[in-house]
């Protein structure tokens, strides 16, 4: 016991502290004793913002080029689709063969019309995609599509980026750039933004009609200029490809942020280019890099890997599976060809969604798209969706209800 | 298939759920454990933004204690649960910039050290260091009747609230019996303490959120020795590192984790007795659930019609205010704690060091923006790579201020807080941040509705006041959990909440289910 006098407190004051546990059963036996149903506005916001998942009806198809289709979606339920920022992301869910896959579609509509009930995503159909070629030839008006809510860390932060900002395209990666042209016009992105958009041709050109609407109503903040890599002296247009010197020439003299999206073969080149710009590396910023296509031309990849099947046994809650996993195919497409793969977002190996733990055997996890948390390397943990099995392997996974 | 019978489930993996997890599987019962989510920790995570890692709560542990000389929180997760952890002491308690009631400004920095916390505070105040003796004192009584306590819960009164051995705290602990529930400014009054020093020693109120001249003393006074005694505590690999050893602890236990698994029902029979867990991954047969779930969702959600819930219950769930609720501000730069001039690790800019008016504050958004700052740079140097730094912004609520924003203004309301919160700091502090912030992600009770499924994104559980003590919910673990077979724990629980809390929480609730299982 401590040796203090308390001058102010004596023993009635044990009686104080004994009475409390009284005074707190009072207070519960005087309150209500029906079931509480109670709903929290906080909660319903935070379900509306970031919905598990989201049943679409397809209500407009509309193609833009050949191969690309933009939908239009309204929820099924009647509910406005959730909000999200421009430049943001969602997964659709398809099942093909009763198989679920999923892949990220950018968004091509602005935030705003949300609030109108729709939602646009928008579709290139590529060689070997999987889903982007079922979708192109089955998905119609009064489809039902099933979506995640929006994803996704690619768009403006203001108190990051510069005001002005340099969007450097190509081909279909324009979706995230065209959603945030629209944010600008509507207010509800606040920033400037000079887009230069990367096509082989004038005819490969996507938007052009919604891009001028949106220049129109951000009243001076957007500006567009197509770069053509196969068209030269077309006016208005520049030919090549965006370079230093062409990010130059129209960031002008502000201080600027570059946002780049677009194929992988764009970020191998922007990437030296960027180097010859003086910027800042927190002012350069990619949208995701996606799923490495031949991991075996990079550096650390065991060569006599290549062209092997490997078998890939798999612990899922209460069940156990055995499936072949090609070295050419990352683990997470393994999974999604036997029909149990479970939650996943990104393919890109930034979000952590399918996050899975290796029991044993060796795996190869490309250095670009190893967004694993440190505690996760340290404790043998990957990213299906980014990592390519070299050995054959022991995985949980997590449910894929 | 592998097997889907357990001695006991574990609904939840966030602190609580993890270490009634170890305590159960330790005593040899085959335990599942599941959780909602892709991973598992709770708010003992972190995410990844570009190269930068971010720790998503652990801003400071406290009573941990010292290798040879551990605090309880301590002692079950080191001594008891065995865990291999790299913790980290930040030799400081904090600093605080703002003003008193009387107007003075203090710009202060309290040290570790009971000594040395009482040499400085007669420095910043004069004549407060007899108070502030007589304070730490009581405050030392405190932790060591709470210890005792701690260690005497299991046995139980007729009104089912836990016996205590009067005699014993009569003749060891009476300034504690005296004291201990009073509320906090009206002791700090009359030992004598100096106003300005009260405002001072209420400045923790950004992470507690209660109303100190409700407030029972032992609630502050067992963390304020705590802290300098023990100092505050980090770990080396964040907040998830620490959940992974935990984790790790439990597989080595024979444990079994089961992810992105929800449980939908916990089932019984028609007398009532536990059968099970009905999940999205199947049915678990069990006969004992423990459930690290806020207890109003566990009995109105998740508990069949089948197990009588006790009208006491459903009137004690009602009868609780849910708690505070943060805003949290993670950044990072892209300088180094050098290169921007940083040498403090918690850095208090409450604006008014005046409880009652923060309090007001705390339930609107234009009026608060008293904050608090962590920088992990400062104690933990792999925080970040070379050349920059994270920290981590904390403002706290008392009410649901943020349900009222629109989808539309809710990413404007973010940002022009942290503006605001940002500008305090660096006219505070002189500390230039806004020209080198290279991620930066704002959290706000939506996104730990979000995350954590609790009502209002609320992170401590229940609010303490002067009726609703921490010692009365203690005293009651046990009438609080009357199902046969079926228990919560969390910061909704006995302890409340905080890191040391919930994992001492789940510990406690843990060995109640294995009493259970004995008969």
């Amino acid at each position: 016991m401590a040796k203090v006098k308390l001058k102010k407190y004596g023993f009635k004051d044990i009686m104080y502290f004994t009475n409390k546990p009284k005074e707190r059963e009072a207070l519960i036996q005087n309150a209500p004793s029906y079931k509480t149903s109670a709903t929290f506005k906080c909660n319903e916001k935070a379900a509306e913002r970031h919905p598990a998942e989201q049943v679409f009806v397809i209500d407009k198809v509309i193609e833009r080029t050949e191969g690309v289709k933009t939908y239009r979606l309204r929820k099924k339920d009647g509910t406005n689709p959730a909000f999200f920022r421009a430049g943001q992301y969602v997964v659709v869910r398809q099942k093909i063969d009763g198989k679920l896959i999923a892949r990220p579609v950018s968004i091509s509509s602005g935030p705003e019309e949300t609030l109108n009930g729709t939602m646009d995503i928008t579709v290139k159909a590529v060689k070997d995609g999987f889903l982007s070629l079922y979708i192109m030839e089955n998905w119609k008006e009064g489809d039902e599509v099933v979506t995640s809510g929006p994803q996704g860390v690619f768009y403006y932060d203001g108190l990051r980026d510069q005001k002005k900002v340099v969007a450097c395209s190509g081909g279909s990666g324009i979706t995230p750039i065209l959603s945030m042209a629209k944010a600008i016009a509507s207010g509800d992105e606040d920033f400037s933004m000079t887009v230069l958009y990367g096509s082989k041709n004038q005819k490969e050109i996507l938007f052009a009609d919604e891009f001028a609407a949106a220049i129109e109503g951000a009243e001076g903040k957007v500006k567009l200029v197509n770069v053509l890599s196969e068209e030269e002296g077309v006016e208005g247009c520049e030919s090549g490809f965006i370079t230093a010197e062409l990010i130059r020439k129209y960031a002008g003299d502000e201080e600027y942020s570059l946002f780049a999206s677009g194929p992988q073969v764009m970020y191998e080149f922007l990437d030296k280019e960027v180097e010859k710009l003086d910027l800042d590396t927190r002012h350069y910023r990619k949208e995701i890099f996606g799923s490495v296509k031949q991991p075996w031309t990079l550096p650390g990849y065991p060569a006599e890997a290549k062209d092997k099947t490997f078998n890939l046994k798999v612990r899922m809650c209460a069940e156990e599976f055995e499936i072949p996993c090609a070295a050419n195919e990352t683990i997470l497409v393994a999974l999604e060809r036997a029909g149990i793969a479970g939650p996943n977002r990104c393919r890109g190996g930034i979000c952590g969604w399918c996050r899975s733990r290796l029991i044993s055997g060796e795996v190869f996890i490309p250095e670009i798209t190893d967004g694993r948390r440190g505690a996760d390397k340290e404790f043998g943990y990957i990213h299906p969706c980014a990592s390519f099995a070299t050995s054959d392997l022991e995985i949980e996974v997590p449910n894929n209800k | 298939m592998g097997n889907k019978k357990f001695d006991c489930v574990v609904i939840g993996a966030g602190l609580a759920g993890m270490s009634a997890a170890i305590t159960v599987a330790q005593a040899g019962k085959k335990v599942l454990l599941m959780d909602q989510h892709n991973l598992p920790g709770g708010c003992a995570s972190s995410f990844v933004r570009g190269r930068f890692e971010f720790d998503a709560s652990l801003h400071e542990y406290c009573g941990l204690g010292k290798p040879g000389d551990w605090g309880l929180p301590g002692k079950i997760m080191m001594e008891e649960h065995g865990l291999d952890i790299d913790w980290l002491w930040i030799p400081e308690m904090y600093r605080a910039i703002g003003t008193t009631r009387s107007g003075k400004h203090f710009d202060i920095t309290l040290p570790t050290g009971v000594e040395n916390v009482i040499k400085k505070m007669e420095e910043i105040v004069p004549g407060s260091e007899e108070p502030m003796r007589t304070f730490m004192a009581l405050a030392k009584e405190c932790v060591d009747a709470n210890d005792y306590f701690s260690q005497h819960m299991s046995t139980v009164k007729k009104d089912g609230m836990l016996k205590t051995d009067d005699v014993y705290f009569l003749t060891h602990f009476s300034n504690f019996l005296k004291v201990a529930e009073r509320p906090f400014n009206e002791v700090m009054r009359n030992i004598g303490m100096p106003e300005d020093a009260i405002d001072i020693l209420d400045v923790y109120w950004t992470y507690i959120g209660a109303d100190y001249s409700k407030m029972s003393f032992v609630h502050q006074a067992w963390m304020f020795y705590m802290y300098a005694q023990y100092e505050p505590t980090i770990n080396r690999s964040n907040a998830h590192g620490l959940t992974m050893r935990i984790i790790n602890r439990f597989r080595e236990l024979g444990g079994e984790l089961w992810l992105n698994t929800t449980a939908l029902k916990v089932c019984a029979d028609k007398e009532g007795n536990i059968t099970g867990v009905l999940t999205d991954a199947g049915m678990v047969e069990t006969n004992y659930v423990i459930a690290n779930v806020n207890p109003e969702i566990a009995y109105n959600k998740l508990l069949d019609e089948n197990v009588k819930v006790p009208e006491r219950e459903y009137k004690r769930v009602n009868a609780e205010k849910h708690g505070i609720r943060f805003f949290n501000a993670y950044v990072a730069c892209n300088k180094s704690i050098e290169e921007l001039g940083i040498k403090d690790y918690t850095i208090f800019m409450p604006g008014s060091f005046d409880n009652a008016k923060n309090i007001a504050d705390s339930k609107s958004y234009e009026d608060n923006t008293h904050s608090v700052v962590v920088i992990y740079n400062v104690i933990n140097p792999d925080a970040s790579p070379e050349g920059t730094c994270v920290m981590t912004f904390t403002i706290c609520y008392t009410e649901d201020v943020w349900g009222d924003f629109t989808q539309r203004e809710y990413a404007h309301k973010k940002e022009e807080l942290f503006r605001k919160v940002m500008d305090n700091f660096e006219k505070d502090t002189g500390i230039i941040i806004h020209d080198c912030i290279e991620e930066i992600e704002l959290a706000t009770p939506w996104t730990f509705s979000h995350f954590l499924n609790t009502p209002e994104g609320t992170t401590y559980g229940y609010m303490v006041d002067d009726k609703d003590t921490m010692l009365s919910r203690l005293m009651a673990i046990r009438k609080d959990q009357p199902i046969k077979g079926f228990k919560t724990c969390g910061a909704a629980g006995a302890r409340g909440d905080g890191y040391n809390m919930t994992y001492t929480n789940g510990n406690d609730i843990g060995k109640i289910i294995l009493e259970e299982m004995e008969g």
